[in-house]
């Protein structure tokens, strides 16, 4: 790697650190969905009213009761309303409403999954790395001569020598 | 994010089907645009480091969300960039950018609570319209769909891994 490309690495790196931050204070906006359920947790008369988006387990139904998970800790909702009276205990429920009591939610729209729909998003996600992975180290190599990637110019598993 | 082996699914068909016009996508390009697709997820770094513990060694505040938004994914698209050799640089950073593009395209349709898309153009582009979502990231048919498609270019193509050259 000569200096130069060194260099703009550095100044990259530096740029995505800041953005790490800047995105940690939510400057210039918050690069993520509002901290709710902190919020609710922590000063929910300042929500009451509110559109919230929540995220949780399924704790308890009549009435169906949801811990919410966040990064203080958690917190325990009622849901209320039509969306809400089809989940069941352990299900993780991505929803969002209208706070209308301290610890209550009047759902609006709701997507209740099962654990094992989660295990399938993560299980597969990790096919696809793996597929990714295997396709770039089939079709590049480091150089040490060059100091960088370059295409193989055979592929590993065969196949054409085009790069 | 859809599933993520989507996304990479999307982006080989994407590149490959490119590749029929363009040639100077080569099997190694439609490599790089599968890997474009995989680095908005390198959010997937707080499974491993919570931010939260990366706040408490530096005392900073931080959030990997970052990665998952434009500015973040670009930044990292340029270092790779920067790892490539020169006479590839280009080609490979407009395909980081073609597969990287297509993840987006494809997380900009997920339904979310609020019935508003993400905001994945963070801090670049503030646009965040309403849109009902089409499917989450632990629906199946997404990967279904995307692994027809990778067959039908795979037949239409000649070859899933490479294409055979005359030499070979």
């Amino acid at each position: 790697m000569t200096a130069r490309r060194r260099i703009a690495a550095l100044v990259v790196a530096g740029a995505l650190v800041l953005l790490f931050v800047l995105g940690g204070l939510g400057w210039p906006a918050p690069p993520e969905d509002p901290a709710d359920a902190q919020a609710i947790d922590t000063e929910p008369e300042s929500l009451l009213g509110e559109t919230v988006s929540i995220t949780g387990t399924v704790t308890e139904v009549d009435p169906s009761r949801v811990a919410i998970e966040h990064r203080g800790g958690s917190v325990e909702l009622v849901l209320v309303g039509d969306p809400a009276d089809h989940i069941e205990p352990g299900q993780r429920v991505t929803a969002s409403g209208t706070l209308i009591g301290e610890r209550t939610l009047e759902v609006d729209r709701l997507d209740a999954r099962n654990a094992w729909e989660y295990h399938y998003m993560y299980l597969i996600s990790v096919v696809g790395v793996a597929l990714a992975g295997v396709a770039a180290a089939n079709r590049w190599r480091w150089s040490h001569r060059d100091r960088a990637l370059v295409p193989r110019e055979r592929s590993l598993l065969g196949g054409d020598h085009r790069g | 994010m859809a599933d993520l082996l989507t996304h990479v699914l999307v982006a080989f068909v994407l590149a490959t089907v490119l590749s029929w016009w363009l040639g100077s996508i080569s099997p190694a390009m439609v490599a790089a645009a599968m890997v474009g697709a995989v680095l908005p997820d390198l959010n997937r770094l707080e499974l491993v480091l919570p931010a939260t513990t990366v706040e408490a060694l530096l005392g900073l505040p931080w959030t990997w969300t970052v990665l998952h938004r434009l500015g973040g994914t670009l930044a990292v698209i340029v270092l790779v960039g920067l790892a490539v050799h020169r006479d590839q640089r280009t080609m490979v950073v407009g395909m980081l950018v073609l597969g990287a593009a297509s993840h987006y395209l494809l997380d900009a349709l997920l339904w979310q609570a609020d019935g508003v898309v993400a905001p994945l153009g963070w801090p670049l582009i503030d646009w965040q319209p309403a849109f009902e979502g089409w499917y989450r990231s632990m629906d199946r048919w997404p990967a279904v769909v995307a692994t027809v498609l990778v067959v039908a270019v795979a037949v239409a193509d000649g070859n899933i891994i490479g294409r055979p050259s005359p030499s070979d």
